[in-house]
Parts: structure tokens; sequence; C-alpha cells
């Protein structure tokens, strides 16, 4: 697990934290149980305060993402299929708001947005 | 015992200065920062932490005893860094070392030696002939050589290149892998404190401003940017101080969902700098 | 609080040579040993409390593991401590002296060494609260200075004074041969006892209410 932060970004470091650990436990990439570095390792390797990386677990705990075991450490929940899937859905759902206001605002109908949609999902597949 | 320092009601009296019912707490395993503009107050808490100066009102605890009957005890476990040089002038580091180790019940020769080789500090040269910047490697030397639960420094980096505030973070991460350890320091770099600092404690005219987890501090507080028109005669409740050209103006705020409410996406609205804060905060309602 | 005393005295290591060469110097010109005493017992005195207040020392030590009674008993030990090493030392030069020298040395007689601790004690009584309370630097230089001339100023001057404590010897043994010995030995002792712990007492409430 690779963990990239920007100090220059409007991002607070913590979401920054949660966020990259979310994408990799949503992608499969931690695997469920993975023992995760204890706050206080990880503060060090980024080079942030201890109180980032706890906020960041803390987060990632209240969302379900992981949980922790007091004496043990932090661990990846059991991502089940559906609840997996539900969660990447909503991440979408988000961003497909997101371009529906945009779209609304500039006046782009749905059936431009679908057919954009459509040629662009081709387009990355290339 | 969750706070390393307990600072309750505190007072003391000078002639033109004085810190009136000061009350905060230093959170045990984490790294509290302290801010306040020269003068607030910040070396004379830290003095009266350290029982260097008596108290007139209140209580100080540190690692939950009273730090007048337990000073012995506490001051074990307590590795100080002051801003002045402290030590005895005409000696060298081996020959002062030879005064504080002893003094010590879990002084580490062996980790003393080896800050030593790492700060490069030459163990014969008399302490007096040593540059600022040695000084201050060798006052932290000392107070990370006796596996103190506590490290508490005044102005440590005040007049140190940046690379030497850099090595001096590296220590202080490896520091609190230790979640038994507490660090609490004053400074006037605030760079520094975004970098390490759990929590921030701010002080101004020896009274307590805030004492926050430092994330939240960006969470309350905003710099606020706007044009003047936008303003009342009666300005918006959370703002610390204003600064108005005619450009526009310039606040901070100490509730930016009020003021995000208030003005919505008409103005702008910064994560704002501890600098700003503390500049702000020092303007007070006066240029308002 | 062994550690504080023992930090008095390695503090003086290069003065405990001058020391040394003054103790040598005045045994060898037949000075009597009870002001040799004195004199270096004022000397470890001031000094024992120059290096602490001289420059932000005190805050050092105030931050060491120390209550503030112990600094201060360290202080008061000290001296006493210095007093029983200097009298072995100057007995240990005129033992040795004795036999190079072959004059016989005036003094060292029981009476004597004892005035020279009381004098040295009364020394310390007066001078730790009152510098304690008025550390004023120009105070103390100034005192200082009067103590190194009136040494500098050599033979003269100290045999003069001297002469005295001969003198004030003297007159002690014919004061004190009107009473008995032991009544006044045990009087004298327990005044010097008193004076000695009331300083004490005094010093330690002043420097408990020090600011650093």
């Amino acid at each position: 697990m690779q963990i990239i932060i920007s100090n220059n970004s409007k991002q607070p470091i913590y979401e920054q934290i949660s966020k990259q650990i979310k994408q990799f436990i949503l992608k499969g990439i931690l695997q469920e149980g993975t023992l995760l570095p204890s706050i206080r390792l990880l503060a060090k390797d980024l080079q942030v305060s201890v109180i980032t990386t706890k906020r960041a677990y803390e987060e990632l705990e209240r969302e379900g993402f992981i949980y922790s075991i007091v004496g043990k450490g932090s661990f990846v929940s059991a991502q089940n299929e559906t609840l997996l899937k539900e969660r990447q859905h909503r991440v979408v759902e988000e961003k497909i708001l997101e371009v529906i206001e945009i779209c609304k605002d500039l006046n782009v109908s749905k059936d431009e947005l679908n057919k954009m949609v459509a040629i662009l999902y081709k387009v990355d597949d290339e | 015992m969750e706070n390393a320092i307990e600072i309750k009601s505190v007072s003391k009296k000078y002639k033109d200065f004085h810190i009136e019912d000061l009350s905060f707490s230093v959170k045990k395993g984490f790294v509290t920062g302290f801010i306040g503009a020269n003068g607030a107050g910040k070396s004379t808490t830290i003095k009266l932490i350290m029982n260097l100066i008596k108290k007139e009102k209140g209580k100080i605890n540190i690692f939950g005893l009273d730090n007048q009957q337990h000073e012995r005890d506490i001051k074990d476990r307590i590795g100080f860094v002051f801003d002045d040089n402290v030590f005895y002038e005409e000696l060298s580091i081996k020959e002062m070392k030879n005064l504080v180790a002893p003094t010590y019940t879990h002084w580490d020769e062996e980790l003393f030696r080896s800050y030593l080789e790492k700060f490069e500090l030459p163990t014969r040269l008399k302490i007096k002939k040593m540059s600022k910047g040695m000084k201050m490697k060798t006052s932290l030397a000392f107070a990370l050589s006796h596996h103190a639960d506590l490290i508490i420094m005044d102005e440590p980096t005040s007049g140190l290149d940046p690379v030497f505030r850099r090595e001096i973070l590296e220590i202080l991460y490896d520091l609190m892998q230790d979640e038994t350890k507490t660090v609490f320091f004053s400074t006037h770099i605030t760079t520094d404190l975004d970098k390490i600092a759990d929590y921030i404690v701010f002080i101004q005219n020896g009274n307590l401003i805030f004492h926050k987890e430092y994330h939240a501090i960006a969470e309350e507080y905003g710099i606020v940017k706007g044009s003047n028109d936008l303003l009342n005669e009666r300005l918006p409740e959370e703002f610390v101080s204003i600064r108005k050209t005619s450009m526009g103006f310039e606040a901070l705020s100490k509730n930016i969902k009020e003021t995000e409410s208030l003005y919505g996406d008409k103005v702008v609205i910064e994560k704002p700098s501890l600098e700003d804060i503390m500049y702000f905060t020092k303007r007070g309602k006066a240029h308002v | 609080m062994y550690n504080l005393i023992r930090k008095d005295f390695i503090l003086q290591k290069y003065l405990m040579l001058f020391y040394l060469f003054i103790a040598i110097f005045y045994t060898m010109t037949d000075m009597s040993m009870g002001l040799i005493i004195t004199v270096l017992s004022v000397f470890f005195t001031i000094n024992s409390h120059y290096y602490d207040e001289k420059g932000k020392n005190n805050v050092l030590i105030n931050s060491l593991p120390f209550s503030r009674k112990q600094i201060i008993a360290s202080k008061y030990i000290g001296v006493l401590i210095f007093l029983f090493i200097t009298t072995l030392i100057i007995w240990l030069i005129r033992f040795i002296c004795q036999d190079i020298v072959s004059n016989s040395m005036t003094g060292g007689s029981i009476t004597e060494l004892l005035t020279s601790y009381a004098i040295a004690i009364l020394f310390v009584s007066f001078y730790f609260p009152f510098f304690y309370r008025f550390p004023n630097r120009i105070l103390l230089s100034s005192f200082s200075i009067l103590v190194i001339m009136m040494v500098a100023l050599g033979k003269t001057i100290v045999s003069r004074f001297g002469n005295v404590m001969s003198d004030f010897i003297n007159g002690i043994h014919t004061f004190s041969s009107q009473f008995s010995t032991t009544g006044l030995y045990i009087s004298a002792f327990v005044i010097t006892i008193l004076i000695f712990s009331s300083s004490w007492f005094l010093t330690l409430k002043i420097y408990e209410n020090k600011d650093f």
C-alpha cells in the first residue's frame, strides 16, 4: 500500500489518506483482514502528525471500511460482495449527481449526456 | 492518566503583565504546540509548569502529580530545552554530562553518545565556544537521553537553519512512536507545527485564546475575502478582526459555517495558517 | 544531593589548584593554619554561590530533578565538607613541609581550628541569605573583588589580619580561662550551630520564593 499526500492540496491530509485507503479497499488491493500500519508508524512514514492518521483511521472505521482491536491494531473489514458493490456504486452515484448538476447549469440534456457517456466509455476502453 | 500536563486556574501577576485564570491540558502521547506573540506569556507558562516561577493561584499537575509536591519525581521524567543556553559555559559537554547524568534515574549513556554523534557535537569543547545552533543541539541531546516521558521545549528552533529544524522534526516523529511520550513546545515557526502538532494551545496577553486539535482549527477558522459592499455597520460575531483596503476586505472568521451560510459564494473562504490566526487575533476588535 | 555537592566541587575544579597553591604558599610563609582555612572557605563560599547565579545556571539546576530544599542544603553542607577537606590537606602539607622546612609552624591548636571554623561558618551564615536575597551583580562583584584584593595585596594585610587573629585568639584564651573550658566550647558550639541553622532556614525560605 503506497500513500501519496499533497501538502498543497485543499483537501485536508487526513481526508487524502482515508480516501486513498478506501480506494485500495474498494478495488480489492487491500484484502479483508489485512493488518494496517499503526497510526503512529503511518504518521512517521508520511511525516504527518499522529492526530492526522488517527483521524483518517477513525473515518474509515466510522464508514465501516476498517475495524480496530485494542492492542492489536486496525484491520480491513470484511467487504461482502453486495456491500462492496453498494459502496462502489455510491461513489459513482455521487459523481454522476455532480455531473447532472453541471449539465443542468449548462443546459446539456439527458440524451446528450447519455451519448457522451457511451462515447467516452468506448474511448476509455481503447 | 490522560493528560501529561494539567493547568487549572493558574494566576501570576507581574508589574505590567499577568496570567489570569489560565487553564488547559496537554494530552499524553501527542505533540502539543504552544503559540503566541512575543510577550504573550509562553515562556512564563512553561516556567510555571517547571516550577521555576511560583504561581500565585491555581494548580498544576504533571503526570497526575502536583508539580510542587512531587517536584523531583516529575523532573526526573522531564526533558527540557530552553531558548537560552542554561548550561555552565565554562564546562565541556563531557563535564556537563558528568554533572547531569547521575541526577537522572534513567540516564542512557549509549543513547546520549548516539545523539552527540548524530548532531556532530564535540565532547571536549567548552560550551561558551559553541555556536547557538550547537548549544541548542546540546540541550536537545541531554533532553532526549534519559527516557523522559515529557519533553518541554521553549522556542527550541529559533535561530536554527531549516535543515536542522527538519532533523528535529524527524527525531520527534521517531519519539512519537511511543504512545507514552508527550511533547509540548512553544515556537514562532508555525510551519513546523503544521508538520507535527496534534494540538495547538494559543495564548495572548496571558489569556488562553484556544486549545484545539490541529485539524479542528481549519474546520472552524477561515480567512474570508470579499468586497467591501458586503459589510454592514455591525460586523458578524464570528469575525475575529478584519482588514479593509480599497480593493476589498480580509477577515478571520472563527466559524466558517456561519460565514458560509451568511455570504454563500459571494466570498472566498481560505484555509488559515497559524500565522494568520495569530496575526488577526492580535489585531483584535481594535481595528474593526 | 550528593550530586549537587559534587557539582560545586567540580565547578571549582581549577580553582582548587589555586586554593592548593595558596595553602602551600601561606603554609610555607608561616601563616597560621586557621587563617588559611578561613580564607579558603570564604573563597569557596563565594564561588559556590557565584557559579549558580551566573547566567542562567539556576534555571538549569532547578530544572534538574532536585528540590529547592536539596539545593540549599547542598550549599551549606558543601561548605562544611570543604572545611573538613581543607583541614586535612593543610595538615598534610604541614606534615610534609615539616621535614623540608623544619621550622616550627605557628598555630594548629584546637582552639585556633575551631575559631577558624566558627568564623567561616559565621561568614557563610551571613553570605548566603544576603546574596541570595540581593543577587545584585554589582554587590557581588565588588564583594568578590574586595576579597581578592585582600589576598592579592599579600602578606602585609594578611599578616596584619593574622596579628589581629592571634590577638583575637589570645583574647579568647584569656577570656575563656575565666570560664570552664567545656562550658565555653559548648556554648560557642551551640551558638554557632544556631546561627548556621537559622541562616540555612532563612536562605531556604528566600530561595523557595525565588522566581527564575
